[in-house]
């Protein structure tokens, strides 16, 4: 490991007890330090989604007092309860969810797929195919909104699911996220699974797709975070309320020029709403980044 | 043999021995060649795995982009979304009146400074935020990072009305506690010199998860037997981080620092929610400024033009990119 | 291994799937009569996209067999949808339009227009209907309105020594220097310094002088000796250290009302709701009052219409519809409702109108109003609008310069 030989020698090998309890000492206040930079910057970090989920409890006098009222004088479900009475939010939240949950596994799927063939196979066309990935993430793609919306509606998709997944199913974000992270996978694992008679799809399903979970369960969560608060393509291609999801139903109303901040008790009690599954698979899949899968096949 | 036209792009460098080091394990595809010339080519594999994404793309992306690239040549207006017909084109005249165009100028010069203070900050911070949570801590390890990640998915709306706060001139944050000290603030949103910065500390802020996110699953991808390696050779901290954690996770930062770019290149969100590009333009991005011509004004081929003068930007940017972060590995 | 041979197969014919799944739309062009059996489609925005399925069931008593559909769209987005359902040829059969995006819509030749012998402009406020029509044809029905008015804090008029509403520019300017100077708020008056929609608190000046964005022939006219006077007064405002001249997208007149930082603006019927809810401590102690007059008292009218488009299939019953929604009953209903000002005159005759005082200068304000000209770059239009009160505000702009240069900018938008 010739970075690692490069770092210069340690000065008390020889270790007697007292330096071993010295250096744990340091370690202790070394975690106090960091502890306390986390915390700090957690508060900063926290501040924003804090106000956000305590003014959806807020009364509408809280939330046009000023200066302004972090913590509830009086906390209240009345925004819940409006929100209830105007929107379906179960059928929104169903049809947020099944939107998402399609994207994200037509982009897992899709996305490792050439992932990896752009990171460990040879073959004629690979260099136009990974250029045509760059390109397509830097197309700004809000312009091509009314191209791809008569695109869609030559093709009768509108007011269909298909219209919010298909054009989401396979995104250049992904290919690249996939190929940079399936090319530190170590060739030897693969090139010994060829010998063994491995067929490609057998090494990318069975040797490399478990090695980069860590890769999955990010670009899972980058995807299900982007469709879930995909909005203006969502808007434009659904009509039939029934097909709203829930970023589109609740910005019907909560969106009026001519509403007071009061009407905001509503709009973050639904920002919240929209958050809080977000948080939730960020929750679940985030243990992913701790297990080192890694290094299992490193021998 | 045809192996040798169809390499990757950041494989420019041809003829390497077959060597394996460590090092050039974690630096992504180059230096292979060896090896895969003995398993030869995979053309029909590569072509199946790639299959799938490009009939998805080719079917949904490929005739937009092409629509509006040639959308550029021509003077696309508002008459023309219902009777594309009578469009006609112009030729390159809407190329030479961006370059004339005083307020294109002064949109580039905004996103530049945008981006070239906003994305050292946002990647640093984000790798800070990720080893620090990645390694150091063992108690409460997700919820500083779901702490830390909810910027990112918190609604613009509620981003923006607690900045507003934060910087409000009258009863904001800053200007509270700098009252308490005596000082006076000045008012950020509405200064043409300190409008861009507040946005760049907004958009850090807001986007340190990102990076953050991918660097903790570029940790993983550093065996630990090679951190421990490292320890047991009496390496601090700070050592370690430079000479182990860094140059090994050059792909995820390659990554991060293009999709980042990117990104920012196009940023749109911060200013269009916090100033609406005011005051006297100085917060007016290229993306915004695109919006505006194309949404408000609908000059679809005006702003088309911009959309790829833009993409021709963001290209060369990341292809300097892929080459610079590179080039350090060897 | 030929499991996961299958599972590639599968996965490589599922985007060719996806396509075979399409299927088209029929295109017939047949007209279906308003008494047949028929789905009418219908876009509404905001609060009115919530309710009017409500006046939907009504209207359903009335023609049992159209079924109406309501699809309800936000306004920051009705604008794009609108733009891209005309692209695409799928257009509803009736939908509400703002007063400030009929211009476009005419110019993108979708809008039907009405039929005048079913539709008369006499029922109608003039600027209401005149924000409708170009070139002598009539796009749209007017739904509802609003108009801007004068709100103003009287508990610190009181403190400030007024005794009456400001009648006047003069009077204006002297309550807003005596709430400074006497009752010791922040402001005098909140007027926007710039940013998107300024121009709406402009317009009240320049029509009060006397002025117009565009004359007849729909040439802009904001050089005028009218003009530059609205845009001074306005100025002053800025300049004398009376209104904020910071701009903050999104900032709400309310708070500041409510803390008496700023104790008047200009705004419109909306806010009696607004202020009334979110600050009932406030009760008794504000008041809407006509705008003070320069040579006279004129404000401009807002609102929504109703139009249907030609590629409609259901304009008889689209008709029926939108007769319905602006008889005078059912403009009273609806104001109940969702406390919209009835579009039709007539309506405000109805004792749920004429007994609310708080209306009064509403109605006032708006039989004199002048109506935001159907322009086909009315966006652009509006722009510059606002980047001359920015420049004025902010950038210390002078004000004569300003209108010239208002005036350049604005000539080729109204060509």
């Amino acid at each position: 490991m010739s970075t690692a030989e490069s770092t210069r020698p340690a000065t008390g090998r020889a270790g007697s007890q007292s330096t071993r309890e010295a250096a744990r000492r340091r370690e202790r206040s070394h975690k106090t330090l960091i502890y306390t930079l986390l915390s700090i910057g957690l508060l900063v970090m926290l501040a924003p989604f804090g106000w956000m989920a305590l003014s959806a409890f807020k009364t509408t006098e809280d939330l046009t007092a000023s200066p302004p009222v972090w913590i509830p004088t009086e906390w209240t479900l009345q925004h819940f309860r409006d929100l209830l009475n105007v929107l379906d939010v179960p059928l929104h939240f169903l049809n947020s969810t099944f939107v998402a949950v399609c994207v994200t596994a037509g982009n897992l799927l899709f996305c490792s797929m050439l992932g990896y063939a752009l990171a460990k196979l040879n073959f004629f066309g690979k260099r136009p195919i990974f250029g045509l990935v760059l390109g397509a993430l830097m197309v700004p793609m809000n312009l091509m909104l009314i191209p791809k919306f008569v695109l869609m509606s030559q093709f009768g998709l509108l007011d269909s699911y298909a219209a919010l997944i298909l054009p989401f199913a396979a995104g250049a974000f992904g290919v690249f996220l996939m190929r940079q992270f399936i090319s530190s996978v170590p060739d030897e694992l693969l090139d010994a699974a060829r010998v063994d008679g491995a067929n490609e799809w057998f090494i990318y399903w069975r040797i490399v797709l478990p090695l980069v979970k860590p890769a999955m369960a990010t670009l899972a969560i980058f995807t299900f975070m982007g469709s879930w608060n995909n909005f203006l393509w969502p808007l434009i291609v659904t009509n039939d309320p029934d097909k709203y999801t829930l970023p589109v139903a609740l910005a019907t109303f909560a969106i009026d020029p001519t509403k007071s901040e009061g009407s905001n008790g509503m709009l973050m009690a639904g920002a919240f709403l929209v958050v809080l599954p977000i948080l939730l698979v960020f929750i679940v899949l985030q243990r992913y980044f701790t297990q080192g899968i890694a290094t299992a096949g490193l021998k | 043999m045809a192996r040798t036209t169809s390499v990757s792009p950041d494989d420019a460098s041809s003829g390497q021995p077959p060597e394996i080091d460590d090092a050039a394990t974690a630096t992504g595809p180059p230096r292979r060649r060896g090896r895969r010339a003995r398993l030869g080519t995979q053309h029909l594999a590569g072509w199946l795995f790639s299959t799938p994404f490009l009939a998805l793309f080719g079917t949904f992306m490929a005739f937009p982009i092409v629509a509006s690239l040639v959308m550029s040549f021509t003077d696309f207006g508002l008459r023309n979304v219902t009777d594309p017909l009578s469009t006609e084109f112009v030729g390159l005249e809407n190329y030479t009146e961006l370059f004339g165009d005083e307020t294109f100028r002064r949109a580039l010069f905004n996103t530049a400074y945008f981006v070239v203070v906003g994305v050292p900050l946002t990647i640093g911070l984000g790798l800070v935020a990720a080893v620090l949570l990645n390694s150091s801590i063992d108690r409460f390890r997700t919820f500083f990072r779901v702490g830390f990640y909810t910027p990112v998915v918190t609604s613009i709306v509620a981003v923006a009305v607690v900045w507003r706060f934060v910087l409000d001139p009258g009863d904001g944050l800053i200007s509270g506690v700098a009252a308490e000290f005596g000082w006076t603030t000045p008012d950020f949103l509405s200064s043409s010199t300190l409008a861009m910065p507040s946005l760049i500390a907004m958009a850090v802020w807001r986007n340190l998860g990102f990076p953050m996110v991918l660097f903790l699953a570029g940790l993983q991808s550093i065996p630990s037997e090679v951190r421990e390696a490292s320890r047991i050779d009496g390496a601090g901290a700070v050592q370690e981080f430079r000479k182990i954690t860094v140059p090994l996770l050059r792909p995820t930062m390659l990554y991060v620092a293009v999709i980042t770019t990117i990104g920012y290149l196009n940023v749109f969100e911060e200013p269009f929610v916090m100033t609406g590009g005011g005051p006297a333009d100085s917060t007016l991005t290229t993306s915004l400024y695109m919006y505006r011509e194309g949404f408000d004004f609908f000059h679809m081929g005006y702003a088309s033009a911009m959309a790829y003068t833009l993409f021709v930007i963001v290209l060369a940017i990341t292809l300097l990119q892929l080459r610079f972060l590179r080039d350090k590995t060897t | 291994m030929s499991g996961s041979a299958r599972t590639f197969a599968i996965v490589c014919a599922l985007p060719a799937l996806a396509l075979v799944l399409t299927a088209c739309g029929s295109d017939s062009s047949d007209e279906v009569a308003a008494d047949d059996e028929q789905t009418l489609t219908v876009w509404a925005m905001g609060e009115e996209g919530q309710r009017l399925q409500e006046v939907a069931d009504e209207f359903n008593e009335e023609f049992p067999n159209v079924t109406i559909d309501v699809t309800p769209v936000g306004w920051d987005q009705a604008h794009q949808k609108l733009v891209a359902a005309a692209a695409g040829g799928e257009l509803p059969d009736v939908a509400q339009m703002g007063s400030t995006m009929m211009g476009e819509f005419i110019e993108l030749d979708v809008l039907e227009p009405i039929d005048t012998s079913t539709f008369s402009q006499d029922d109608f406020f003039p600027a209401a209907w005149e924000n409708n029509v170009v070139d002598d044809e009539v796009y749209a029905v007017p739904w509802y309105v609003d108009t801007r008015v004068l709100y103003y804090r009287t508990d610190l008029a009181d403190e400030a020594g007024a005794t009456h509403p400001p009648a006047t520019w003069d009077e204006l300017k002297e309550l807003a220097v005596a709430y400074q100077e006497q009752a010791g708020t922040q402001y005098g008056i909140s007027l926007p310094a710039g940013g998107e929609g300024a121009w709406q608190s402009l317009l009240p000046f320049l029509y009060s002088a006397g002025g117009s964005l565009v004359d007849d022939d729909g040439n802009a006219t904001l050089d005028t000796p009218e003009a530059t006077k609205a845009l001074e007064e306005y100025a002053s405002y800025f300049d004398e250290g009376l209104s904020n001249t910071s701009v903050q997208p999104g900032q709400t007149v309310e708070q500041d009302f409510g803390s008496g930082d700023a104790p008047m603006f200009i705004s419109g019927p909306w806010m009696v709701n607004n202020i009334s809810e979110a600050l009932p401590e406030l009760d008794g102690k504000w008041a809407a009052v006509p705008l003070p007059a320069d040579e006279a008292s004129v404000s401009w009218v807002g609102g929504a219409s109703l139009v249907t488009f030609t590629d409609s299939q259901h304009k008889a019953a689209a008709q029926e519809f939108i007769s319905f929604l602006t008889s005078p009953e059912k403009q009273a209903d609806w104001y109940e409702v969702s406390r919209s000002l009835p579009a039709n005159m007539a309506a405000w005759d109805d004792p749920r109108l004429a007994e609310d005082p708080q209306l009064n200068a509403f109605e006032e304000q708006l039989s004199t109003a002048g109506d935001v000209p159907a322009m086909s770059q009315w966006n652009e239009f509006a722009h510059e609008l606002d980047v001359a009160i920015e420049q004025m505000a902010n950038g210390g702009a002078d004000p004569t310069t300003t209108a010239s240069e208002l005036q350049a900018a604005a000539e080729p938008l109204t060509e």
